[in-house]
């Protein structure tokens, strides 16, 4: 007797159920690829329950195990084994987006949010490591290291970094940096990054490998943002030479807890977003 | 406890508090000698007399007038209004004078009066005296508005509503009028503002009212055969609205059904289904469906109304195709 | 004693037995709606009453004969054109006033405005904007008193125009079979609205003539009398107090301004308005009253008491506060708040 409305084509931006998306958030979790359950392959809340369980039960290699204890404290090594890789970013698409901003944004907070995201898409990066076991976290505590008033160097933290976009992370950022600088600190400002960005790039360098926090699996640095030529693909098969802003992130990471191919991985996703991704939609 | 239909329930009720307390009175069409032409007054002449019960002529707007001035000056009178679509004839009294007087007077009027109509189809009884009114009466600020599914909650909430110190329009279903049901004994007093979950269910949530409250529990029943659980809330209440109980049932499932004897456009799932959008947006799993009668009026013949109005089979077949499709 | 009649003119009062001391609280009730209307019009020039009003200069007389002959605790139910019916009540000038106004200090808070009077207090049981819709809930307070026992009356003016709408036939019809004491009083002023009544209405006197239909005896008497308007005031209330049932009194008058204030009445013949100008209740009573032994000074003296009662409140409702806003949202339940959900 009622006519049944057509369906409308399925929105491409969101393929999760406005509860699956909750329950994503809330996990730290990026939108899984596999097609879920609901029509059209919608992604429901079952799914992402689903999800979470399975994630939990990966891992990424067999002599590793989850311990929801954390690490013992007493079976912290003395040093880690760190690895080092680098990847360019060309921050095109990024400068036009952060100076139309309200008040104009650094890279820093950028590469902040992207790294949020690949750290769900990459959960091992955002761990630490025991003498026989990796902790996986589920927020993302992220520590910012900057200049301190006395002059060294001082990392506050951004607690659930994952919960916030990039309004909000680049406003937390500022606000820690500036309570750093007036020597504003508590200990607990400092204390439970489970992963570390240094912005290098007002010191001038190309590239930094950061020293690893005991513990600590991976860490990232942002070299310089300079204006460099770069390849530009006009139509296919042909290049033009074009002057675009570009800065480099390093990657050191323990290779007891995850193998380069994994580290990459995480890399590529972060640089990924970082030139592809449409920003002014968080802005 | 004992067996009422739901029609004795309302004499029940009306007596209930008639006795209890002198100030409450009950007018309308046939409501005295003939005990109301649906039968649902009988009894009440004989027991408290023709000073508390009194027919009327065929005047809604007199009989509404009456109880407008009555309940402002120290009365608590029912008033009946014998079909609700006939509250067109005396919409005024109601939409315009009893439900904004004590907001334009700045509370120096009040106006605890019920006003109680047969409300709702099933009965081949024609365009014009089957409509379902709850909207109407739902889009009106400064009325109150209760619409019972079952012989106790005709007396609990018809209890509330006299004794509430605002206008309460009480809408009967006439389909359910023969409905019989356990009643306890003793006095029955319920509380407006309030939904009760009928039946519980963990994946979908079905909201009704009215004569659309035990056709969803049916539903639900044999929905549950083909491992489709459903919660079913009896809304009970449009105004004041449970929306507690309502957002709770809903976030828990995540799916939402309003089954709805109203027209489609602006029924009470309408607002209701807004709400939830708004308010538990996070937690849908899917989109909210509204079951309800087409926007047409209502035609007489046996298959045809039974088409038009929400039966027990397409609740089930519309959850069945939402939920797999 | 205003008599019953058929005739074209209406009967003037020659009235026996009004007490001078009762006649003087007359001719101070109509100065007092006379001034309080020319001062609401004047500050509706300055453009500090709100809305649209609907004054009854030339139509004191009606109000003053009931409110004079009314006891404290009947009911009194009148229709938009009520400043005059709620000042006769004994409601204080300064809150109906603020409530024209718009401000706090108003009857009503200014939730209502000049459409709504009301003052339950007094007995101003609602001022209502829907032509025929008080007449039956004024019907419903004469129930509830007869219910209670309480010899109360109700009494519920309306316009010639509303004799044409359903509501008044249900109510007249509604009142006669339950014997209610109420008095239903139409002030006659030849005008439905804009339109001259007899155009529009099936009979001679749209009230009177209705009477018979409903059982009810024709009475006509002279709006314009203060005498003859108590008189048949003190005649209907008792009638309705001793358990007599329902009165329907037709009273001819005039209003001198147009039906409200946007309008300035030039649908209105020159001569008709002249005449009827010429009869203007204030100075014809002024003289009979110096006539039956009142003095010049006595008068004088009303009139200066009133003016100075209309300064203060002008004064008084000019300097009271804008509402709050907090104010939008009460008073829809009992409980003095809005709330349509939790």
């Amino acid at each position: 007797m009622i006519v049944a409305a057509e369906s409308r084509r399925l929105n491409t931006r969101h393929r999760a159920s406005p509860r699956a998306r909750r329950l994503l958030r809330e996990a730290g979790l990026a939108e899984p690829d596999a097609p879920g359950s609901g029509p059209e392959g919608r992604i429901l809340g079952a799914d992402v329950e689903s999800f979470i369980a399975s994630a939990a039960q990966n891992a990424t290699a067999s002599d590793r195990r989850n311990d929801p204890a954390g690490p013992d404290p007493a079976d912290r090594p003395a040093a880690g084994v760190a690895v080092f890789m680098a990847v360019e970013v060309d921050f095109f698409r990024i400068d036009r987006v952060r100076q139309s901003a309200a008040a104009p944004l650094g890279c820093l907070p950028f590469v902040a949010r992207a790294v949020v995201d690949g750290l769900a898409a990459f959960p091992y990066v955002n761990a630490q490591v025991g003498e026989q076991t990796v902790h996986v976290t589920s927020p993302v505590h992220l520590g910012v290291t900057v200049d301190s008033a006395a002059g060294g160097l001082v990392t506050p933290v951004v607690r659930e970094a994952n919960s916030l976009r990039l309004a909000s992370l680049a406003q937390r950022i500022a606000t820690l940096t500036d309570r750093a600088q007036a020597d504003d600190l508590e200990p607990a400002d400092v204390e439970g990054a489970t992963f570390t960005v240094s912005d290098c790039g007002p010191h001038g360098t190309m590239l930094t490998a950061p020293v690893l926090g005991s513990a600590q699996v991976a860490a990232l640095g942002l070299g310089a943002v300079r204006a460099k030529p770069v390849a530009v693909v006009r139509e296919p098969g042909e290049y033009v030479v074009a002057v675009h802003p570009v800065g480099t992130l390093g990657l050191s990471f323990d290779q007891r807890a995850i193998d380069t191919g994994y580290a990459a991985g995480f890399l590529d996703r972060v640089r990924g977003a970082l030139e592809a991704r449409d920003w002014s939609t968080e802005l | 406890m004992a067996q009422l239909t739901y029609r004795e329930a309302i004499a029940r009720g009306i007596a209930q508090e008639m006795r209890r307390d002198e100030s409450v009175v009950l007018i309308g069409e046939d409501v005295a000698a003939a005990g109301g032409v649906f039968k649902g007054t009988v009894g009440l002449l004989e027991a408290f007399g023709p000073k508390r019960v009194r027919d009327t002529p065929i005047s809604e707007q007199a009989i509404l007038g009456a109880a407008m001035g009555a309940a402002m000056t120290g009365m608590r009178p029912i008033a009946e209004i014998m079909f609700s679509d006939f509250f067109a004839v005396c919409w005024d009294i109601l939409a315009n004078q009893v439900a904004k007087s004590r907001y334009m007077t700045a509370g120096q009027m009040s106006f605890p009066l019920v006003v109680r109509a047969g409300n709702g189809g099933g009965l081949r009884f024609g365009a014009q005296h089957s409509q379902s009114v709850e909207n109407w009466m739902m889009a009106i600020p400064g009325l109150k508005v209760v619409v019972p599914s079952d012989a106790r909650d005709v007396i609990g909430l018809l209890a509330a509503a006299v004794r509430d110190p605002d206008p309460v329009v009480f809408l009967e279903q006439k389909a359910l009028y023969p409905v019989r049901s356990e009643v306890p004994d003793g006095e029955i007093v319920d509380t407006l503002g309030t939904a009760t979950v009928r039946r519980p269910g963990g994946d979908a949530t079905i909201l009704a009212l009215g004569n659309m409250t035990p056709r969803a529990v049916e539903a639900a029943d044999e929905l549950a055969r083909s491992g489709i659980e459903c919660t079913v809330v009896d809304i009970r209440s449009l105004v004041p609205l449970d929306t507690r109980t309502i957002l709770d049932e809903v976030s828990r499932t995540g799916r939402v059904f309003t089954v709805e004897e109203n027209p489609r456009l602006c029924g009470w799932g309408a607002e209701v289904v807004s709400i939830i959008g708004e308010e538990v947006f996070w937690d849908l799993d899917g989109p909210p469906v509204r079951i309800t009668t087409p926007h047409i009026p209502l035609p007489a013949a046996d298959a045809l109304e039974d088409a038009a109005i929400p039966s027990a089979e397409r609740i089930v077949s519309t959850i069945e195709k939402t939920m797999n499709p | 004693m205003a008599a019953r009649t058929r005739d074209d003119a209406p009967v003037s009062a020659g009235v026996v037995d009004v007490p001078l001391r009762t006649r003087l609280a007359l001719y101070r009730c109509c100065v007092e709606l006379r001034l309080f209307e020319q001062r609401a019009y004047r500050m509706f020039m300055e453009g500090l009453v709100k809305g649209t009003s609907h004054l009854s200069i030339g139509q004191e007389a009606i109000a003053a004969g009931f409110g004079v002959a009314m006891r404290p605790d009947d009911y009194t139910f009148a229709t938009y054109r009520g400043h005059a019916h709620t000042l006769a009540r004994g409601v204080p000038m300064t809150p109906v006033l603020a409530e024209l106004l718009g401000r706090e200090n108003g009857l009503m808070k200014g939730k209502g405005g000049s459409m709504h009077l009301t003052s339950v207090e007094h007995g101003v049981m609602g001022s209502y904007a829907i032509i025929g819709a008080h007449l039956p809930i004024a019907n419903g307070a004469a129930w509830s008193a007869q219910y209670r026992g309480t010899d109360q009356v109700a009494v519920c003016f309306f316009g010639d125009g509303t004799t044409n709408i359903g509501a008044f036939h249900e109510a007249l019809n509604f009142a006669v079979i339950w014997r209610l004491p109420i008095v239903f009083v139409c002030e006659n002023n030849l005008y439905m609205e804009y339109t001259p009544i007899h155009h529009v209405t099936a009979v001679e006197h749209p009230a009177a003539d209705r009477a018979g239909a409903y059982g009810l005896d024709p009475l006509i008497v002279d709006g314009n009398d203060p005498d003859a308007m108590y008189a048949a005031a003190s005649l209907t209330l008792a009638r309705a107090r001793a358990g007599e049932g329902p009165s329907l009194i037709e009273a001819k008058t005039y209003r001198h301004g147009g039906h409200s204030r946007a309008d300035p009445g030039k649908y209105r013949p020159d001569d008709e308005v002249q005449n009827w100008l010429a009869r203007d209740p204030l100075p014809m009573y002024r003289d009979r009253l110096l006539d039956i032994g009142a003095t010049a000074a006595e008068l004088d003296g009303i009139d200066t008491e009133v003016e100075a009662l209309v300064n203060r409140a002008a004064e008084e409702a000019r300097a009271g506060a804008e509402p709050g806003a907090d104010l939008v949202m009460t008073d829809v339940w009992a409980d003095g708040g809005s709330a349509w959900r939790n």
